[in-house]
C-alpha cells in the first residue's frame, strides 16, 4: 500500500531535459536507490515525488493516491503528499532547537496534545541515538547530529515513503561508513518505503534493495545489486558501477559451437581469439556490426607466467602482456599490463601474488566473466 | 506554490484558473507594478520633452526644449561645467584615496586601523547637512570665519568664501574620497603579495614597485571605480546648488532645478530635454562601466586572502599621511559637526560668547511649525519607504532567487533601473507622470509620490540587499517545511521571515537613512504641509535663519546617527 509508481514523467529545464520519461515502480517497504553521475536527473525525479518540481509529462502515484497527473491538471501540493524528506545540506532550522525541529511535522500533520508529541518526539530522538538533545539549538550540533536530526524530523510523523537526497554525502567518511549500516537498519525496523538518491556506488549496492542507475535523463538498468554489478545493461552501467576493463577487439564471428561467439584481438605477441558465451553479448553488440569492447573486472582476471603450462580451454580466455605497472593498496595489489601498443589492462590480485615490472606474463579469465558491448 | 486542483469539468477553466490564481499570475501583476514604478515615470519624462506642456498638460508636440538648449540656453556651458566639476572632483579623490588606501593596507602609517574606520564616515554622512554648515562658516557674508576674521584678525571684507569652483570643490571632494577608498582598499588587501615581492626581487624598490606593479594591476579596478564617482559627479545636487548656483556656476543637476524653481514660467520643455541629456550620458558610463567590471557595483573585495608584508615608512613620511589624515577628517566631519551643534545654544549666529548659551533656539524650534512638520514628514515618509521597499523587493528578490520564472530576473533587471537615475530627474519625472493619470489614480500634489518617490530612489539597493540574504536561507530549508506539512503561508510564516530577520531589518534600515537624507526627491514634489526636514534646512538657509537652521540640522544629524548605530547592531554577522 505505500508503493510508489511513476509512469512517463518528464521535466525539462529550458533546453536541459532533465528527465526523460521515466517509469518505474516501488514496492511496499523496499528500499530503493537512485544511482547516477551528478546531471542524470536522479534528484530532479526525487524532487518530482517529493512535489518540489512540477513534472512537464506523466503521473505519479503515493499508495492509492495519485499526486500528479499532466493530464488532469492534478498536482497534489509538497505538504499534503505525507513524505519525510532528508536533505543533501540536511536542512536543519537554525532559528529553532533539535525539538522543534523533530515536532514540526507534527505540528502541521497531526493533531496531537502537547504531550502526545513530546512523547513522539523523545521516542524518535532516542530511535536516532539523540536522546536527551532536545533543548539543543539546532545550530550547536555536529554534522552527523545535524544528519541524524534530520531523519528523526522525516519519520517523525510516520511517513507513507522516506525520501533520502544523499543524505551522507556531507558526513567525513568514518562515520558515513557507519551511518550507512545505521540507516538501512532503521529503515527496516520503521518498515517504510525509502528512495534514495546518491552518486556514490559503494552506497547503493550496500544500502539498496533495488537500484535504478539513471544516465542523461534515462534509466539505464533496474535491478538488485547483485543483478547490477555482475550483469550490467550497457557498458555505461559496467564503468559506472565497480571498476572495469574495456578491451578493444574485433568484430564478433560464430565460434565452433552454437553457444559461443568469439573475437580476435591483436597483441605484442600476435592476435589472440576472445570467447564468451552468446548471452554475454549485450544489445547494442549485436545489433550493429564492427569492432567489439569486452568489459572484464579487474578482479576476475588473474595474472599467471607467460611461460605457463596450463592448457587452453574454450571457458577460458587468454591474453598475453607486460606488467607496466603496479602499486601496493595494503589489501591488494593493482596492475596494469600492456597488452598492444595501445591497449592495458588493469588487474587487482591478493598482495600476496607480486609479479615484478616488465615481466612477461599471460591474463586469465573465465569467458563467462566478460560482457560484450559495441 | 502548487494548488490541488482537479477541476475536470471545463479544460479551458481550469487552465485559466491556473494561468491567473496560480504564481505566475501573481508575478505578471508585480512585474506590472515594477514596470510602473521603474519605466513609466522616465518614459513620461523622455516623452514629455518633445512636448511645450508642463505637467498634467501636456501641449503641443515640439522640439523646442533641445533648439533652446542647443541655442539660447547653452547646453554646451552646462555640460562644460559638469564635466570640469566631475573630472577634477575624480582627481582629487582618487589621488588622495590611493594614498590613504595604500598607506593603510600596505604601510605601517601610524594608526591605520583608526584610519580604516573613520576615512570612508564622510560618504555616509549627508553632504547637505556638512555642506550647510560650511555655508554657515565661510559664506562671504556673514559666514563665522569671515565674522572671526574681522573681528579678530581686523581684515576688511570676507577672508573666505565658500561659493565657487573653489569652495565646490573643497566640500565635494569628502565623500568622493571616502566613497573611493572605499572601493579601493579591498583590492590593496587582496591582491598577492608575491607579484610585488617579484618585482622587488628584480631589483624594482618597494616604492617604484608601486609604481610599476601595484597600481598597474589594479587599473581595472581603479577604472570601475573612477567611472562610478565620475557618475556620482554628473548626478550631485547638493554640493553644487549650495556652492554652485551663488556663484553661477551651473552644472546638469542645479540648472535643471533653475529652470522648473527659478524661472517664470517653468521651463519645462528645456528641463526635461537636459534630462534626457543627462540620463543619456549616465546610461552610457554604466554601460562602460558594465563591460568593464561587470554589473556589481558596490561589491569591493572582501576577505583578507593574504596577509602582504607592509612596507616600512620613514616617519616623517608616515606622519605627514596621518597628518593629512587629520585634516581631512577635521574638514569634513568634525568641524562642521561641531559648528552646528555650537550653534544651536548660542542666541546670535556668529558670536560664540558663553553669556550667550541658551536653550531658547530649541524651544523656538520645537514649538515652530515648519521644524516639527518637517520632522514628522521626514520619519513617515521614510519608514512607509522602508516598508515598501521590504515588502516590494521581497517579493521581487524571493521571485528572482526561488523561481526559474523569466520575470524574475526581468524584475532584477528593473529594479535596477532608477540606480542609473539621478535624482533631480526621477524628481521631475515623477512630477510629470504623477499628473497624468485620472483620479484617483493622479498623485499629483499628494503626499503619497513623495514616498513612491523614495521607494523608487532606494529600489535598486534595498532589492540587491534583501536578496542576498534570501540567497543566504538555503531553499532546502524551505523545501523541508513544504515536504513535512507547512503550506507556503506557513513556511513563509515559521521558516522565511524568521530567517530573514536581518535581512529585513537591514533593508528598512538602509531604505530609511537613504530616504531621511534625501533632498531632490521632495524638493521638486512638496506642496504645502509636505515639505521634509531636509526641504525645510534649505528653506531655513536661504531666509538666512542660521540659529533655527542649526537645531534643525542638529535633529537631522541625531536621526543619521541614529540610524547608522541601527545598521551596525541589525548588520547581518557570520553566525547568523
Amino acid at each position: 500500500m505505500r508503493e510508489v509508481e511513476l509512469r512517463d514523467v518528464a521535466k525539462a529545464f529550458g533546453p536541459l531535459v532533465a528527465v526523460n520519461n521515466v517509469s518505474f515502480h516501488v514496492t511496499d517497504g523496499e528500499f530503493l536507490t537512485l544511482l547516477g553521475p551528478s546531471g542524470c536527473g536522479k534528484t530532479t525525479t526525487l524532487r518530482m515525488i517529493a512535489g518540489l518540481e512540477t513534472p512537464d509529462n506523466g503521473t505519479i502515484r503515493i499508495g492509492e493516491r495519485v499526486v500528479f497527473d499532466q493530464d488532469q491538471l492534478l498536482n497534489v501540493a509538497p505538504e499534503k503528499r505525507n513524505l519525510g524528506m532528508v536533505f543533501q545540506s540536511y536542512a536543519i532550522w537554525p532559528h529553532m532547537t533539535v525539538f522543534q525541529n523533530v515536532a514540526y511535522p507534527l505540528r502541521w500533520r497531526k493533531k496531537q496534545s502537547q504531550r502526545d508529541m513530546s512523547e513522539r518526539v523523545r521516542s524518535v530522538l532516542e530511535l536516532v541515538g539523540l536522546q536527551g538533545f532536545e533543548n539543543r539549538p539546532a545550530t550547536k550540533l555536529s554534522g552527523g547530529q545535524q544528519q541524524r536530526v534530520a531523519l528523526a524530523r522525516a519519520v517523525a510523523f510516520e511517513p507513507d515513503v522516506l525520501l533520502l537526497d544523499e543524505p551522507l554525502s556531507n558526513l567525513d567518511a568514518k562515520l558515513r561508513d557507519y551511518m550507512r549500516f545505521e540507516l538501512r537498519a532503521m529503515q527496516k525496523r520503521l518498515g517504510t518505503t525509502a528512495i534514495y538518491v546518491t552518486h556514490d556506488q559503494e552506497e547503493a549496492l550496500t544500502l539498496s534493495d533495488r537500484l535504478i542507475v539513471m544516465n542523461g535523463g534515462s534509466i539505464e538498468q533496474i535491478g538488485t545489486p547483485l543483478d547490477v554489478y555482475l550483469s550490467p545493461a550497457s557498458r555505461f552501467v559496467a564503468d559506472f558501477i565497480g571498476k572495469t576493463n574495456f578491451i578493444p577487439a574485433d568484430s564478433l564471428k560464430e565460434d565452433g559451437r552454437k553457444e559461443n561467439v568469439c573475437a580476435s584481438l591483436s597483441t605484442f605477441n600476435g592476435a589472440v581469439t576472445l570467447r564468451a558465451p552468446v548471452d554475454r553479448v549485450r544489445a547494442s553488440a549485436r545489433l550493429e556490426p564492427g569492432s567489439t569492447t569486452w568489459s572484464v573486472r579487474p578482479e576476475k582476471i588473474t595474472i599467471e607466467p607467460a611461460e605457463s603450462d596450463r592448457q587452453e580451454a574454450p571457458d577460458l580466455n587468454f591474453i598475453p602482456g607486460r606488467v607496466s605497472a603496479r602499486g601496493f593498496l595494503g589489501d591488494r595489489i593493482e596492475y596494469l599490463v600492456a597488452v598492444s601498443a595501445d591497449v592495458s589492462v588493469r588487474v587487482t590480485t591478493p598482495p600476496a601474488q607480486d609479479w615484478p615490472m616488465n615481466m612477461a606474463v599471460r591474463l586469465v579469465f573465465s569467458s563467462s566473466d566478460a560482457l560484450i558491448f559495441h | 506554490m502548487d494548488k490541488e486542483l482537479s477541476l475536470q469539468s471545463s479544460p479551458f477553466l481550469t487552465r485559466a484558473y491556473r494561468y491567473v490564481v496560480t504564481p505566475s499570475g501573481l508575478y505578471y501583476l508585480l512585474a506590472l507594478l515594477v514596470v510602473i514604478l521603474t519605466l513609466y515615470p522616465v518614459g513620461t519624462l523622455v516623452v514629455a520633452s518633445f512636448f511645450t506642456g508642463r505637467p498634467g498638460m501636456l501641449g503641443e508636440p515640439t522640439l523646442r526644449g533641445y533648439q533652446e538648449l542647443l541655442t539660447i540656453e547653452g547646453l554646451w556651458p552646462v555640460l562644460l561645467n559638469s564635466l570640469i566639476y566631475s573630472s577634477i572632483l575624480l582627481a582629487i579623490g582618487l589621488v588622495v584615496a590611493l594614498l590613504f588606501a595604500w598607506a593603510v593596507a600596505r604601510t605601517d602609517v601610524p594608526y591605520r586601523g583608526l584610519m580604516e574606520v573613520l576615512i570612508p564616515i564622510p560618504f555616509f554622512t549627508p553632504d547637505l547637512l556638512t555642506g550647510l554648515s560650511w555655508v554657515m562658516l565661510a559664506n562671504p557674508h556673514n559666514g563665522l570665519l569671515n565674522q572671526w576674521a574681522i573681528r579678530y584678525l581686523g581684515t576688511e571684507g570676507a577672508l573666505v568664501n565658500i561659493y565657487g569652483w573653489g569652495g565646490l570643490f573643497f566640500h565635494s571632494s569628502f565623500s568622493a574620497i571616502a566613497l573611493l577608498f572605499l572601493l579601493l582598499i579591498g583590492f590593496f588587501y587582496t591582491m598577492d603579495p608575491a607579484y610585488e615581492e617579484a618585482s622587488v626581487l628584480s631589483g624594482a624598490g618597494k616604492y617604484l614597485t608601486v609604481f610599476t606593479v601595484t597600481l598597474p594591476m589594479m587599473a581595472p579596478g581603479i577604472l570601475g571605480a573612477s567611472i562610478l564617482q565620475f557618475i556620482r559627479g554628473l548626478e550631485a545636487f547638493e554640493n553644487p546648488l549650495l556652492f554652485g548656483s551663488q556663484a553661477g556656476i551651473y552644472v546638469f543637476s542645479n540648472e535643471i532645478y533653475r529652470m522648473v524653481n527659478y524661472r517664470f514660467p517653468p521651463q519645462y520643455d528645456t528641463a526635461t530635454a537636459l534630462c534626457v541629456f543627462l540620463i543619456s550620458i549616465t546610461f552610457l558610463l554604466i554601460y562602460i562601466q558594465w563591460r568593464v567590471i561587470g554589473p556589481r557595483q558596490f561589491t569591493t573585495v572582501t576577505g583578507k586572502g593574504y596577509r602582504p608584508s607592509r612596507i616600512k615608512l620613514p616617519p616623517a613620511v608616515g606622519w605627514s599621511i596621518f597628518a593629512l589624515f587629520v585634516v581631512y577628517f577635521l574638514l569634513a566631519i568634525v568641524v562642521p559637526t561641531f559648528q552646528i551643534i555650537a550653534s544651536s545654544f548660542f542666541k546670535v549666529f556668529g558670536i560664540w560668547n558663553l553669556d550667550h548659551l541658551t536653550l531658547d533656539n530649541w524651544r523656538e524650534v520645537l514649538g515652530e511649525q515648519r521644524v516639527m512638520v518637517g520632522l514628522r514628514n521626514t520619519l513617515v515618509y521614510s519608514t512607509l519607504a522602508g516598508v515598501g521597499v521590504v515588502i516590494l523587493s521581497g517579493l521581487i528578490g524571493y521571485v528572482r532567487v526561488r523561481t526559474r520564472h523569466w520575470l524574475g530576473r526581468a524584475m532584477e533587471l528593473l529594479a535596477w533601473l532608477p540606480w542609473t537615475i539621478p535624482g533631480i530627474v526621477l524628481s521631475l519625472a515623477l512630477l510629470w507622470s504623477a499628473a497624468i493619470p485620472p483620479p484617483p489614480f493622479a498623485l499629483y500634489g499628494t503626499t503619497a509620490i513623495i514616498v513612491i518617490g523614495f521607494i523608487i530612489n532606494a529600489l535598486p539597493l534595498g532589492t540587491r540587499t534583501i536578496q542576498s540574504a534570501i540567497m543566504q536561507v538555503g531553499q532546502e530549508l524551505e523545501e523541508s517545511a513544504r515536504v513535512h506539512g507547512a503550506s507556503w503561508l506557513n513556511t513563509a510564516g515559521a521558516i522565511l521571515i524568521p530567517l530573514l530577520r536581518l535581512g529585513i531589518t537591514a533593508t528598512f534600515v538602509l531604505v530609511f537613512a537613504l530616504s531621511a537624507r534625501n533632498l531632490t526627491i521632495p524638493i521638486l514634489l512638496y506642496g504645502p504641509g509636505q515639505q521634509t526636514l531636509t526641504v525645510a534646512m534649505l528653506l531655513y538657509i536661504e531666509e538666512g535663519l542660521y540659529t533655527t537652521l542649526s537645531v534643525a540640522a542638529v535633529i537631522q544629524l541625531a536621526i543619521v546617527v541614529a540610524i547608522l548605530v541601527l545598521e551596525r547592531v541589525t548588520r547581518p554577522t557570520a553566525e547568523d
